[in-house]
């Protein structure tokens, strides 16, 4: 992998066009992407369900499902050019170069499986640690987690443990070969609200040391609390992005607008919460046919 | 999160009586199996020609004269005078070497291309399911017989009949589960930390279709049994001299208004071994199945 300690940007995703070829049918998700995750620093992207949020994520780590077809631009993953990859090459860079914490830590977890067993695997993998020394660094990485009676947890199955918790461990899988992104989708969105706080706290903690975090939300309370920058996405298409205090102070696309309006902020609890306007998201929603029509794409 | 109080495994087990009822039957079954030549009154083969067609003992008063001095035949001779009760503990053993070692065969033909089929997708799966649907379009006793008239006959080759015969059934279940556990969070987990696909096979769809597999096996040895007996009963399956329920069945079905035991008493076993293996498939599948387990 190429200099480690390059000052660019862990993550560049340029004008990314991606469609689902399905039976036939071609559908257009992504509709000239870009974004850019620097070390050290938490970008979000934040948008609605099926706004193109988790297929960016899972372009960025090689994991598209069947039919995905990138058309256009590209991503680059810690200075490498990585569009088009295939399987066997992605093997080598998922979970050192680019790892992944997912929203529900119950299921991202192996049910069958003790938690020592499921971290050493990843040790194993990528930093040959074995036997005892894998077993050691897993209670490390926990403790780096601020998981109490490591020992125990290893010792357990996903069932035994709480959720946040679980969603302690799941992180210290990700961060177990320190890679240079992390993708976190909606990592909170499954905890409880006390919970929630201290994951969030934990993931900026981390991100300290130096990676940079990819993490997909549609809390923009969180995005305020937690990140430097973001990208606001819809309907596969980029609206917005920038500073987070830039963005917040100064929206200036319309939707952008209404998603901080439908938030409630406790700053100013008087303000009364708006919906999102249909008649914007439709007019959104034309935006992108127009944008399909005029590029031939379907 | 409530966290119910759940029963160790082994416990709740033993208080199936699904579990209870199909382990005894199987225990049944396997001791008979092993211990044939010490549980046998008999020599299976042994005929006696002054004595065929002899009643099982408790049908009493209709015993037939017979030397003071002869061997007892609780469940009577058959029309070469062989002692039923031996040749049935010996037919045992054939039944469970087949329902053993075929449907092992079948769950593991099967299940590698299932897993294959499930975990892969696209063209493997595509092909892998067009030869389950053709291979389960033919009826699968002829096939078998098919089989075993061109391969010969012999223990071995109704074994293999069988399990080329059944690998399907647990191709389409695994398939069906694999696909489902690829889609599950921690297979993407695990793809995302960089483990290989046979890895991801071994160590976390596996574990997680086992509880589907011992049912399946238990089911499939119930399936084999009955599948052998056909066999025998054409005569394609042992040597005709070996003890067989199938082979049993077969020539008690020409005495049957003579002797109607030498059908019956074969085809007891045969259900009860049957329906032994079932109870015991069902019960696992209630005990291990998380969602079915209320």
């Amino acid at each position: 992998m190429s200099a480690a300690a390059a000052p660019g940007p862990v993550l560049r995703i340029e004008d990314l066009h991606l469609q689902i070829h399905d039976a036939g049918r071609v559908t257009t998700i992504l509709r000239g992407v870009s974004l850019a995750v620097p070390a050290g620093r938490i970008h979000a992207l934040v948008g609605e369900s099926g706004g193109g949020k988790s297929m960016v994520t899972r372009a960025a780590t090689g994991l598209l499902p069947a039919g995905a077809r990138i058309t256009a631009g590209r991503i680059v993953l810690a200075g490498e050019d990585v569009t088009g990859w295939k399987e066997s090459r992605w093997r080598g860079v998922r979970g050192r170069v680019v790892s992944m914490v997912l929203q529900d830590p119950l299921t991202a977890l192996n049910p069958g499986r003790r938690i020592g067993a499921q971290m050493s695997d990843v040790l194993r993998l990528h930093r040959g640690l074995a036997g005892a020394g894998a077993w050691a660094e897993a209670a490390a990485l926990l403790d780096r987690v601020h998981v109490r009676e490591a020992q125990r947890v290893l010792r357990s199955y996903p069932h035994e443990l709480s959720g946040g918790m679980r969603q302690r461990v799941v992180i210290a899988m990700a961060w177990a070969c320190r890679p240079q992104l992390i993708i976190c989708d909606e990592p909170t969105t499954a905890l409880d609200v006390t919970v929630q706080k201290q994951v969030l706290r934990l993931i900026r903690e981390l991100t300290g040391e130096g990676q940079g975090v990819l993490l997909v939300t549609h809390d923009l309370g969180v995005v305020a609390k937690l990140c430097h920058s973001m990208s606001v996405i819809h309907g596969g298409r980029v609206l917005e992005s920038g500073a987070v205090e830039e963005v917040y102070a100064r929206p200036r696309h319309p939707y952008t607008r209404a998603l901080l309006a439908a938030t409630p902020r406790f700053d100013r609890p008087g303000d009364a919460l708006v919906p999102v306007d249909e008649a914007l998201i439709a007019g959104l929603d034309a935006q992108a046919q127009a944008y399909d029509r005029e590029r031939g794409l379907r | 999160m409530s966290r119910r109080a759940v029963a160790p495994l082994g416990a709740r087990l033993v208080r199936s009586p699904r579990v209870l009822f199909g382990g005894l039957v199987c225990l049944l079954l396997v001791a008979a199996a092993l211990l044939a030549p010490w549980l046998a009154p008999m020599d299976p083969l042994e005929q006696d020609l002054l004595s065929p067609f002899e009643p099982p003992a408790w049908s009493g008063a209709a015993a037939p004269p017979s030397p003071d001095d002869a061997p007892r035949h609780w469940l009577g001779t058959d029309n070469l005078g062989r002692d039923v009760l031996s040749r049935l503990i010996y037919g045992a053993r054939t039944a469970l070497i087949v329902a053993v070692t075929a449907a092992l065969l079948a769950a593991l033909a099967g299940s590698t291309l299932g897993a294959l089929a499930g975990y892969a997708g696209g063209r493997a799966d595509t092909v892998i399911g067009r030869l389950v649907d053709v291979w389960m379009s033919f009826p699968p006793v002829l096939l078998a017989i098919v089989l075993v008239s061109v391969i010969g006959t012999g223990l071995v080759s109704v074994i293999v009949a069988i399990a080329i015969v059944d690998w399907t059934r647990f191709c389409r279940v695994v398939r069906a589960e694999t696909r489902a556990q690829r889609a599950l969070d921690y297979v993407t987990s695990a793809r995302m930390l960089g483990l290989s696909a046979p890895r991801i096979l071994l160590t976390e769809v596996l574990p997680n279709v086992t509880p589907l597999l011992i049912t399946l096996l238990t089911l499939e040895m119930g399936i084999a049994i009955v599948v052998e007996a056909m066999l025998s009963f054409v005569g394609l399956s042992v040597a005709s001299g070996a003890s067989t329920w199938g082979g049993m069945l077969g020539e008690g079905r020409l005495y049957v208004n003579q002797a109607p035991w030498l059908m019956v008493l074969p085809m007891a076993a045969m259900m009860l071994a049957v329906l032994g293996l079932n109870a015991l498939g069902d019960g696992l599948r209630r005990e291990l199945d998380p969602v079915v387990r209320r």
